[in-house]
């Protein structure tokens, strides 16, 4: 679904991400695990368009998009949850989401966004920044959900959430991938997350990945060693 | 120095003191609501701001003498057609602008600043080399010069009133677009985010090239309007520019409410020294207090409370 290859990025003269190739599947969730400054965010960002490519390509759904513009990739399927979920705290909740609905030009917020996450409805006329950090991670997974993405990109989504309601985003994760049919990359460093919520992971050190397992045969313990300081 | 009028008169002056007030306030609104939305969604200051309100006064003018010249019946109709080609050419002009040299100044605020002043610079050297360097007026309709009298004493002059309503129509129209709009929602979330507006599909580029114009636009509005209570040259700006800044800084960069509230504070102390002394004094005056208040309200009487 998202082929990357020989992916080059980074910040000015320092490249963070070096040579890097993988693919999502179809309907896969994919887990990108690593320390704080592994290059996770960094890889999001290079992903989206918000920092350019050194070099590389990347192509989703066979379609190039190596060289759009950020918003031009979202029209052509990806969506992006950032890490620190950047809501926009001085509108509102709707219009929040509704700015998700720029791609598809609906009017109204789709009844399934309120199925999934029914906060977000009985909240609507609440300021953005108001909200708690878990009610806001709903929304942003939600307006990235409106566009429609056939790619979710989810930087770090249980950074600063309480335990019971990462377990409930994993099982989001979930019925949003069979509900929709899409496949998720999520960069996380809570190893029981991603044990809850992916097909398959990988760990990514200093912008490469040194370690890939699938769900039957993941060594939690392997990974645990390598996310250690 | 009242004993000579009547209770009644008394009461007229006041009332038509009043609607005078009121006319001042809406053109310090006028000469401001550019300049705020430029400076309040995209954060820039724009040192061309007058010009944009001058293109305006020009767009007004020159149709006027071209009804005049070749369609002279059409004399008390052609301001409809006049004020919505006020907007549209400092609509045209902020689109090329935005495109040619703001766009390219966006991260570079100070390069902004130069950039604009001597964007200013150059519009007053193009209105001076293609319309020319007198003074010119607009004929004005008569219906529009002429007064509505509610009882004998009471003199309200129409063109306040028509003042009155734009100014009403344009503020109000502003916060249903901002508000309402598909464009008002890009313009808002651009403004407070740019890369995550991009993010969710967001052009950013034709946002903001779009609200630039729209900001010209309303002043190219606004521009019209000053014809009916000055005359336009090609640095009438000069004058402007200074109001314009006054009330958006006292209001408090970037609230409309603010903006309408200091802009009636302006109107109501201008009247008010300009009764006591002359005008160039009471200017002086005006700036004195104007900027005990900023030194008092460093962030001017009504900035929001919200922030990133
Ligand atoms: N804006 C920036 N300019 C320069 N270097 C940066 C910038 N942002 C991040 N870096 C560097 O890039 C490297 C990778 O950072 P990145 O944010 O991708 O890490 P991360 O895996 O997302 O970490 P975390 O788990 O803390 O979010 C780090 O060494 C960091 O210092
Ligand atoms: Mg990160």
């Amino acid at each position: 679904m998202l082929t990357i290859s020989n992916l080059k990025a980074g910040y000015g003269e320092s490249s963070v991400i070096k040579d890097l190739s993988f693919t999502l599947k179809e309907n896969e969730i994919l887990g990108v695990m690593g320390r704080n400054g592994m290059g996770k965010t960094t890889l999001f960002k290079s992903l989206i368009g918000l920092l350019p490519a050194f070099g590389g390509e990347i192509s989703l759904d066979g379609e190039d998009i190596t060289s759009y513009a950020t918003y031009k990739r979202v029209y052509s399927g990806l969506a992006y949850v950032p890490q620190g979920r950047m809501i926009f705290p001085n509108l509102t909740v709707t219009e929040n989401i509704k700015i998700g609905l720029e791609k598809t030009k609906a009017k109204k917020v789709p009844d399934y966004i309120y199925d999934i996450f029914p906060v977000l409805k009985e909240m609507g006329h609440r300021k953005g920044g108001n909200l708690s950090g878990g009610q806001q991670q709903q929304l942003a997974i939600a307006r990235a959900l409106v566009t429609e993405p056939k790619v979710l990109l989810l930087d770090e989504p249980t950074e600063g959430i309480q335990p019971s309601i990462i377990k409930e985003i994993a099982q989001i994760l979930k019925q949003i991938r069979d509900m929709k049919g899409i496949s998720i990359l999520v960069a996380e460093q809570v190893l029981s997350f991603s044990l809850d919520a992916c097909d398959r992971f990988v760990v990514i050190e200093s912008g490469d990945f040194i370690h890939e397992a699938d769900r039957a045969d993941v060594d939690p313990d392997k990974i645990k060693s390598l996310l250690a300081v | 120095m009242f004993a000579e009028y009547s209770f009644e008169e008394i009461k007229s002056i006041l009332i038509m003191q009043s609607f005078g007030g009121l006319s001042l306030l809406c053109i310090y609104v006028l000469m401001g609501l550019g300049l705020y939305v430029v400076f309040g969604q995209m954060g820039v200051i724009n040192m061309a701001h007058a010009e944009f309100l001058v293109i305006g006064s020009y767009t007004m003018c020159l149709a006027s003498k071209f009804v005049v010249d070749h369609m002279p019946t059409f004399i008390n109709h052609y301001l409809w057609i006049a004020i919505p080609l006020s907007f549209g050419v400092a609509f045209l002009v902020g689109w090329i602008v935005e495109w040619l040299l703001i766009s390219r100044l966006y991260k570079r605020p100070l390069d902004t600043l130069l950039a604009t002043w001597g964007l200013s610079l150059i519009m007053q050297q193009c209105f001076r080399t293609f319309i020319g360097a007198r003074e010119m007026s607009a004929t004005l309709p008569d219906w529009l010069m002429g007064s509505w009298a509610p009882t004998d004493t009471i003199d309200i002059p129409i063109n306040g009133l028509v003042i009155l309503a734009t100014t009403i129509i344009l503020t109000t129209g502003l916060v249903i677009f901002t508000r309402k709009t598909r464009w008002g929602l890009r313009m808002r979330s651009t403004s407070q985010n740019r890369d995550m507006s991009q993010a969710l599909g967001i052009n950013t580029k034709v946002t903001d090239r779009f609200t630039f114009a729209l900001a010209c636009g309303i002043s190219g509005i606004g521009g019209a309007f000053l014809t009916t209570v000055a005359s336009t040259s090609p640095t009438a700006g000069t004058a402007y520019i200074v109001d314009a800044f006054l009330v958006l800084v006292l209001g408090g960069l970037g609230s409309l409410f603010g903006l309408v509230i200091s802009a009636g504070f302006l109107a109501l102390l201008s009247s008010i020294l300009e009764f006591f002394m002359t005008g160039s004094m009471a200017k002086v005056w005006l700036y004195l207090i104007i900027f005990i208040v900023l030194a008092k309200f460093t962030k001017g009487l009504f900035s929001s409370k919200v922030r990133t």
